[in-house]
């Protein structure tokens, strides 16, 4: 490739600078934009249009109305498109729920049962305690689901410990999982605690592979 | 008052736990150490440890009582939650129902005795109780409303409101109408009639749960609590008139919606909401604007309560506060007055879902599992018994059974009963060592009942052959036999007249079953190998109806004591069968009662501490007992705030009452002089610092021992040796649901 010279040659029609003033200058440009506005008009005679207050009151609100109600409608189309996309994700996420606690029964149920088994049949959940199970749901996650700010009885009465007027050690610091969530697992019904075990919950993550060994113990259990 | 149990955990809970901690660190280092590499392996979960305590008196150096006691601590009782509250201003008495379906009935006018205990149920889930006149009304989110019989301490009938779960109950001035807020969003209006109530018919229904209710006093409006938004109802028409909508959080939350979780109707038409955004606003239901907000606290207000005359409000937090809202004036001359935040109560760790106004204290529970009486000082006399902080954490009748020949224990549960073989030690020691455990105890049988509803009462035999228990639906009786293995039958036919049973009790001898049923009847009935027989029912002629709670037999075989909760004791002579007398009626009830085996004396003690010896064959107060009423008890004595649950006697000194409460147990010797008027009352210490030859001078009758807690049983057994079962608080409170964290400066 060319290289270009570090002072190229200029090109175009590059007028060297007269002498003409800064003034000059301004008052010539003054008097073509005059002339050329004079050459739009059709005819110099005539008085400019009649516009009256009136009218163009009128068009103003109108082409407001006209942006409120498309911005309106179109609210009112995103509005119902998300309720629908909610209602099919609530739909989807219960039918999804649904199978996994299934298939968590099973595959619990199944694996400790060796040679001979029998098949009971389980009372059947009926529509009244469903609809209990999802009033215990509605309270537990109100209380203590996502967001609402929680802690251990462990760190509770440490800080008890720590500020009462006899300034003492955390109450289990060498057990860590001491009046954890754990041990209140069983004060829940079954369904919440079905629910709570398919969510995150707390800081406990379900890597933790003692928590994974416990919840299948605990379904066992309630099984 | 420094002495006393208040002093423990009631005006200092921070100091209490100290100790509770102090006692479990070194129970778990006992523990790690004997489980782990040490070699001689206890077992986890158990703590036995055996030890003795002494304590001198006066007759020359001779030891006067020396016992190996059994510290048990293995009985994993956990209360369950308060749910909700409501009381009855008429009777006096304050019904708390739990999470686990059981509902309690406390005696406000009697030392707040627990009087009644009516046995939960699975799957009741009550959400809300509602008194009317003395009828006791409750819903929940079975979406049943249920009538309890207060006489048969079981549900009476139940309803079933087909809406959905039942958030609230709430009945009109009147005692007409009982409304209930449904799942489906309806308001449905009962009518309560004699001995039912009958559908009416449902408000205009809306979208969205009703979470809570309130007749305004005219009964013309209610005003319900929903998400977002509280809607005022005409009640005739069932028309919604009017809506309140109602802010949500700010910040992050702005999401989340709100929901009204209590709301409350002024006759001036004031309506007060408590919601889920921390908020207690004040509307003028008539313009249906918002006249003043309160943001109390981050977390939820999960319940409010009204006081009769109108002019005090308390909300219940998720923080654990109580905070009192009064409607009082800034100025002198009370014209311009407006509802203004006053205290603030925290009494508890966790969150308070139930609360009563009482004239003159403030009610709380929650989750902490504990009732709470918090006296407003500006209405009860400072500095007296009446201020007092109260707590009440245990429940105030044994569910500890022991079989004293045996060495068995009989832990009852609501849904199962454990038998326990207490562990056995060897060698001597000093008071206060610590023996090795040769043999540790063992579980011998878990025994989980049938059915949905839950365990009411049970019974052991002395010898340990024969177990009962009672549901309100029905009675179960088992046959155990200890060969090399333990077997356990159940006896099938049982007698039909064995229904509705509240109390249970074997006779000393193992061969009868006396167990107490409706209109406080006794029903005895004959166990053997072969068979369960009916013998008799034993009557009384006073005709209440009140049920029994107090159920005991003599050592002999011929009398039997029961003791109902209208404060009536009855004596029974088993010989003749037939009621023998009744002992003269306090006004306290008895909150135990036992029969001395030598001399057959009645002990029984009282809701107000009071304690009353009779003698069952001369129909009248001993001497001993008229002595000490003449003295009186000491005010540290009646000043304590849990009543004594227990009464048991030493084989070898008849002169030995052992009775206990939740924080002491106390040996009274009747051959020794009552306290004086300022004499003290623990002197224990002070004994034993004392030469032998000073000690008569300060000895008195009553030796109380505090060095375990918090107590739920202590018996003797036959061969002398003491058995405490303790259950620490804070072994209960690590079992509880989470609390909220609270940021605190420098933590």
């Amino acid at each position: 490739s060319t290289f270009k010279s570090q002072n190229p040659k200029p090109v175009g029609n590059i007028v060297a600078p007269t002498s003409i003033s800064y003034a000059q200058k301004l008052w010539g440009i003054y008097f073509v934009l005059c002339a050329q506005t004079k050459h739009s008009k059709s005819s110099d005679d005539e008085a400019p249009e009649e516009v009256t207050f009136e009218d163009s009151k009128a068009a103003a609100l109108r082409s407001m109305k006209q942006a409120l109600d498309t911005a309106r409608r179109e609210k009112q189309l995103l509005k119902e498109k998300r309720r629908k996309r909610q209602e099919l994700f609530q739909e989807q996420k219960k039918r999804r729920l649904l199978s996994a606690d299934v298939l968590e029964e099973i595959d619990s149920a199944s694996s400790n049962l060796k040679g001979k088994y029998t098949v009971t049949t389980v009372k059947e959940r009926t529509l009244a305690s469903f609809q209990q199970q999802v009033a215990e749901e509605f309270i537990r996650s109100r209380l203590y689901g996502p967001g609402t700010c929680r802690t251990t009885n462990n760190e509770m009465l440490s800080l008890q410990n720590k500020k009462g007027w006899n300034k003492s050690a955390a109450v289990q610091f060498v057990k860590k999982d001491w009046g954890t969530f754990r041990t209140s697992l069983r004060l829940m019904t079954r369904g919440s605690l079905l629910q709570l075990l398919q969510s995150s919950w707390c800081n406990v993550s379900s890597k933790d592979k003692k928590l994974k060994k416990e919840k299948k113990k605990t379904l066992f259990f309630l099984n | 008052m420094n002495h006393s149990n208040k002093s423990i955990c009631n005006y200092y809970p921070l100091h209490f736990i100290q100790a509770v901690v102090r006692t479990v660190d070194v129970m778990t280092y006992v523990h790690e150490s004997t489980t782990g590499s040490k070699g001689n392996n206890v077992g986890p979960g158990v703590s036995q440890l055996v030890f003795k305590i002494v304590w001198r008196q006066r007759r020359g150096t001779s030891i006067m009582g020396e016992f190996k006691v059994h510290r048990v601590r293995f009985f994993d009782y956990m209360p369950s939650a308060i749910r909700t509250m409501a009381f009855n201003s008429q009777t006096e008495r304050l019904a708390v129902a739990r999470a686990d379906g059981a509902v309690e009935i406390f005696n406000f006018n009697d030392n707040f005795f627990q009087e009644k205990v009516i046995p939960g149920q699975d799957g009741r889930a009550t959400e809300a109780l509602c008194w009317v006149g003395h009828r006791l009304f409750s819903a929940g989110l079975n979406g049943e409303i249920t009538e309890y019989d207060l006489e048969n301490l079981r549900p009476q009938y139940t309803v079933d409101a087909y809406g959905g779960p039942i958030w609230t109950i709430s009945s009109n001035s009147q005692g007409t109408q009982l409304a209930v807020g449904c799942e489906d969003g309806t308001v449905k209006i009962f009518a309560i009639l004699e001995e039912r109530i009958q559908f009416q018919r449902n408000l205009n229904r809306h979208k969205g749960r009703i979470i809570s209710l309130c007749w305004h006093p005219s009964s013309a409006q209610i005003a319900a609590g929903m998400t977002d938004m509280i809607t005022i109802f005409d009640a005739e028409t069932g028309h919604a008139t009017r809506r309140l909508l109602v802010d949500r959080a700010m910040g992050a939350s702005k999401n989340k919606e709100v929901v009204v979780w209590s709301v409350g109707y002024l006759s001036d038409h004031t309506i007060i909401s408590g919601d889920s955004a921390g908020k207690v606003q004040i509307w003028n239901g008539l313009t249906g604007t918002l006249v003043r907000t309160y943001l109390v606290t981050k977390w939820d207000v999960l319940v409010l309560s009204v006081s009769k005359d109108e002019s005090s409000v308390i909300a219940g937090t998720s923080e654990g506060t109580v905070i009192q809202f009064q409607f009082i004036s800034s100025t002198v001359d009370q014209h311009d007055k407006e509802w203004v935040r006053t205290r603030t109560f925290r009494n508890h760790s966790h969150d308070v879902s139930a609360l009563a106004h009482t004239d003159t204290a403030v009610v709380s529970g929650g989750m902490d599992t504990q009732l709470v009486v918090r006296p407003l000082l500006d209405k009860v006399e400072k500095n007296t018994q009446e201020s007092a902080l109260r707590k009440i954490a245990f429940p105030h009748r044994s569910l500890v059974g022991c079989a004293k020949k045996a060495g068995l224990l009989l832990f009852q549960f609501p849904d199962h009963l454990e038998l326990w073989k207490l562990g056995e030690s060897e060698g001597h020691g000093k008071p206060g060592d610590r023996l090795p455990v040769k043999r540790k105890p063992e579980k011998l049988i878990e025994l989980k009942r049938k059915g949905e509803d839950h365990i009411c009462c049970s019974a052991l035999s002395a010898c340990g052959g024969w177990l009962a228990y009672s549901t309100v639906s029905s009675v179960r009786l088992y046959r155990i036999q200890y060969n090399n293995t333990i077997s356990i039958n159940k006896v099938s036919k049982l007698p039909k007249e064995l229904r509705s049973v509240h109390q249970l009790c074997f006779s000393s001898d193992s061969s009868k079953l006396f167990a107490s049923s409706c209109q406080s009847s006794v029903i005895v009935v004959a166990v053997s190998q072969q068979e369960c027989r009916y013998l008799h029912t034993l009557k009384h002629k006073t005709g209440s109806r009140q049920p029994v709670h107090l159920l005991c037999a003599s050592d002999d075989g011929k009398w039997l004591a029961t003791a109902n909760t209208d404060c009536e004791i009855h004596i029974y002579n088993l010989h003749k069968m037939k009621l023998h007398c009744m002992v003269p009626v306090y006004n306290s009830c008895p909150t135990t009662i036992a029969i001395h085996p030598v001399t057959n004396n009645l002990i029984s003690v009282h809701a107000d501490q009071q304690i009353f010896e009779f003698s069952l064959v001369q129909k009248e107060y001993t001497q001993w007992s008229r002595r000490l009423q003449t003295q009186g008890l000491l005010s540290l004595w009646l000043e304590r705030d849990t009543p004594i649950t227990h009464i048991t006697f030493n084989p070898k000194n008849p002169d030995h009452i052992i009775l206990h409460d939740t924080y002491m147990f106390c040996i009274i010797d009747q051959s020794l002089p009552f306290p004086e008027l300022n004499a003290v009352l623990w002197n224990q210490m002070i004994l034993k610092s004392l030469p032998v030859s000073q000690r008569i001078g300060q000895s008195h009758a009553f030796k109380i021992c505090k060095s375990f807690q918090h107590l739920m049983c202590v018996s003797l057994l036959e061969d002398l040796s003491l058995v405490v079962v303790e259950r620490p608080l804070l072994d209960i409170m690590s079992q509880l649901p989470a609390p909220v964290r609270q940021k605190k400066f420098a933590t």
